[in-house]
């Protein structure tokens, strides 16, 4: 397969459709809420002890080349028309709204719309409160490990405090993104093995684990019981809403330790399930590569360290019997 | 472009309907009677070329000579009997098993059984030689049973809402490693391949790969806005994957032929471990989040699996994997006979 290499001095960009600055019409002069996100490639994260080279997204335009691990939410309320704007100064990159369904031009698929050099700006106005996520859609099986992802919480119309049902009212919530990281990855280049090659990218074998860019040690160092903000931390009849997103490219089961009582499913992908779902106490919910959980606990147990007990499954699986790749522990400290 | 070449018998005489593998966009008609359908499968070896051009050997099902990966699709209707003659030309033993079902014939190396069963209640069954815990099964012999619901055109069972086309999607995955071994040492090599040890490095839909998958209308999605779309996905390939949608989230109507009446799920992401199938409802609505809104613009979204690995061909090549586009707004060039 030819190669360019010299679409806008940017290397590499076989299969890509890279637009300096694209503008579109049909973008309102007067969103009701506009963020910014500025691509790096520099940063690092420490999980589970470990120093690992991260990309993602600084909030506003910054020439920052580091950042947070994972990158900043997006929060929003259902029914406003909202830009995203991407400020990508270097390289191509772009920005999918996981879940949110606009129109094509605004999706951030490079192939079915940019990938962006310069600026850019995305209009949606999303119908439907929940759990979503954002996240680079170019070279997307690269960037998207590197950590170009952030959650997208869309809440209902009464705002911060409700479920996406727009009844059930929640006492704490925590948005646990729950990624695996193959750091043999993570000195690829941009464009790893877009114009051919062998870049073993079909080869993922994560050995970094962690939920919401936190590693085992770092939770089990948490004295604080609460802190960094991934463990949660209630009062016994107090309701707990749980964003689950399954950030990690393979499977995984999620099994609730029986003390945290019923583990009730309110949505999933965005979606309110037509009737709650309650899968009882010692619930194990398995999962696959995106798919998102809004679930509701309500314990009654008190605990310190409470485990949510996740296990990561290989994606290989032949005989259709998972293999356990992987754990992590995320804890719930009830008072 | 691989162009749409069902085979379809007479109505009046028995009745087969064998659909190429290859090929998503199901046409069915329902007979007044339900008959007795013949289908003959040969399980061959032979050589197929990836999206990169790569060569690979496959063992698979196929209605000549020629290897078909996956196999046939089987289209029946309740109240049939499909009547299977099994050829293997292979070194090797395989089953015809369809999965869900007790139904499960053996085949000895280089020689033909046939087999008669009542077909299954309406739903999407992976048939498939279950040997060496899926070994042979991820080496390309598997296929398509779609049962079509007794009186219905345009449900998958009774109670489900309607569709106006219904698609295919069989995934599968290609291991080189694994194929060259079988090249070298010959079908029988299959009892000596480690479960384990598979790596894919080729990522299919109905044995295609994008770009392939999105320039064939019998495998990307093409509809009008309002005209919804079944998909019944298979997994016949070795790992677990997670199509995910753009554009529409799709209503779960079937798990593994658990039926959904009510109260069904929408989902974006869609979990398949390999064995399992999926019948999904697109509903080909303008998308939801937009603004302006959408009315009748063509909008192209896409399906692509989440478990990233999959969006790439031979270690690289992103998206060339398990990756599709949706055309809303739009019809197919090819309309089967709905």
């Amino acid at each position: 397969m030819a190669c360019s290499h010299n679409i806008n001095g940017v290397g590499g960009t076989c299969g890509l459709h890279v637009q300096v600055s694209p503008t579109v019409g049909g973008l309102v002069s007067n969103p009701a809420a506009t963020f910014v996100r500025t691509p790096f490639m520099g940063g690092s994260a420490t999980i589970n002890g470990t120093s690992v080279k991260v990309w993602g997204f600084n909030d506003g335009y910054s020439g920052l080349q580091t950042g947070p691990f994972p990158s900043p939410a997006i929060r929003v309320r259902q029914g406003q028309i909202v830009h995203t704007k991407i400020y990508s100064p270097a390289m191509p990159h772009s920005i999918h709204h996981h879940g949110i369904e606009p129109q094509q031009i605004f999706d951030g698929v490079g192939h079915t719309s940019y990938d962006v050099l310069g600026f850019y700006t995305y209009q949606w106005r999303p119908h439907q409160a929940g759990t979503y996520m954002y996240h680079c859609h170019t070279n997307t099986v690269l960037h998207a490990e590197m950590g170009m992802y952030g959650a997208l919480i869309v809440d209902p119309p009464k705002g911060q405090g409700w479920a996406a049902d727009n009844t059930t009212q929640y006492n704490v919530e925590r948005i646990w993104a729950v990624d695996d990281i193959d750091t043999s990855w993570h000195c690829l280049d941009w464009d790893a093995a877009l114009c051919g090659g062998d870049a073993g990218l079909n080869n993922f074998n994560p050995d970094l684990f962690c939920i919401t860019g936190k590693g085992q040690k770092e939770l089990d160092a948490d004295a604080a019981l609460s802190s960094p903000a991934v463990a949660v931390k209630c009062s016994r009849g107090q309701t707990v809403l749980l964003r689950y997103i399954v950030a990690s490219y393979v499977p995984q089961r999620i099994t609730f330790d029986s003390r945290l009582g019923d583990v009730i499913v309110l949505a999933e992908d965005g979606r309110v399930l037509p009737q709650q779902n309650n899968l009882g106490t010692g619930a194990v919910i398995v999962a696959a590569s995106a798919e998102r959980f809004d679930i509701i606990l309500r314990p009654n147990v008190a605990g310190t360290k409470i485990p949510v007990n996740i296990e990561f499954l290989d994606y290989r699986c032949v005989s259709g019997t998972p293999r356990v790749t992987g754990t992590i522990k995320g804890y719930v400290t009830v008072t | 472009m691989k162009r749409r070449d069902f085979l379809k018998f007479g109505a009046t005489a028995t009745t087969a309907t064998l659909v190429s593998g290859s090929v998503g966009l199901l046409s069915f008609s329902q007979r007044a009677s339900a008959s007795t359908v013949s289908v003959v499968l040969n399980a061959v070896a032979g050589d197929i070329t990836m999206v990169d051009g790569t060569v690979v050997r496959v063992l698979t099902f196929s209605q000549n000579s020629a290897p078909s990966f996956p196999g046939p699709t089987i289209l029946a209707q309740e109240g049939d009997s499909v009547q299977v003659t099994v050829n293997n030309t292979l070194n090797t033993s395989v089953v015809f098993a369809l999965g869900g079902t007790g139904i499960r014939q053996y085949v000895s190396a280089n020689s033909s059984v046939t087999t008669t069963f009542a077909v299954p209640r309406a739903g999407t069954y992976l048939y498939h030689d279950d040997q060496n815990n899926g070994v042979n099964r991820v080496l390309g012999l598997h296929g398509a049973l779609v049962v079509m619901p007794a009186g219905y055109n345009n449900r998958s069972f009774a109670g489900a809402p309607t569709f106006t086309r219904q698609y295919k999607w069989l995934i599968g995955s290609v291991d080189t490693s694994w194929s060259n071994q079988i090249r070298a040492n010959g079908a029988s090599y299959v009892s000596s391949l480690n479960p384990n040890t598979y790596q894919p490095r080729y990522f299919t839909l109905n044995g295609q790969s994008y770009p392939h998958t999105n320039d064939d209308p019998n495998t990307a999605p093409h509809g009008l806005y309002g005209q919804a779309a079944l998909i019944r996905l298979l997994n016949g390939g070795g790992m677990v994957n997670a199509p995910h949608f753009h554009g529409n989230h799709v209503e779960i109507l079937s798990v593994n032929r658990q039926n959904y009446t009510s109260n069904r799920k929408k989902k974006d992401v869609v979990a398949i471990f390999p064995l399992d199938t999926r019948d999904v409802l697109l509903p080909f609505v303008p998308p939801p989040d937009a603004y302006p809104p959408i009315t009748s613009q063509v909008q192209e979204f896409p399906m692509h699996c989440h478990s990233e690995v999959s969006q790439t061909a031979g270690g690289g090549q992103y998206p060339n994997g398990l990756h599709v586009c949706m055309h809303m707004g739009m019809t197919p060039p090819n309309e089967p006979t709905l």
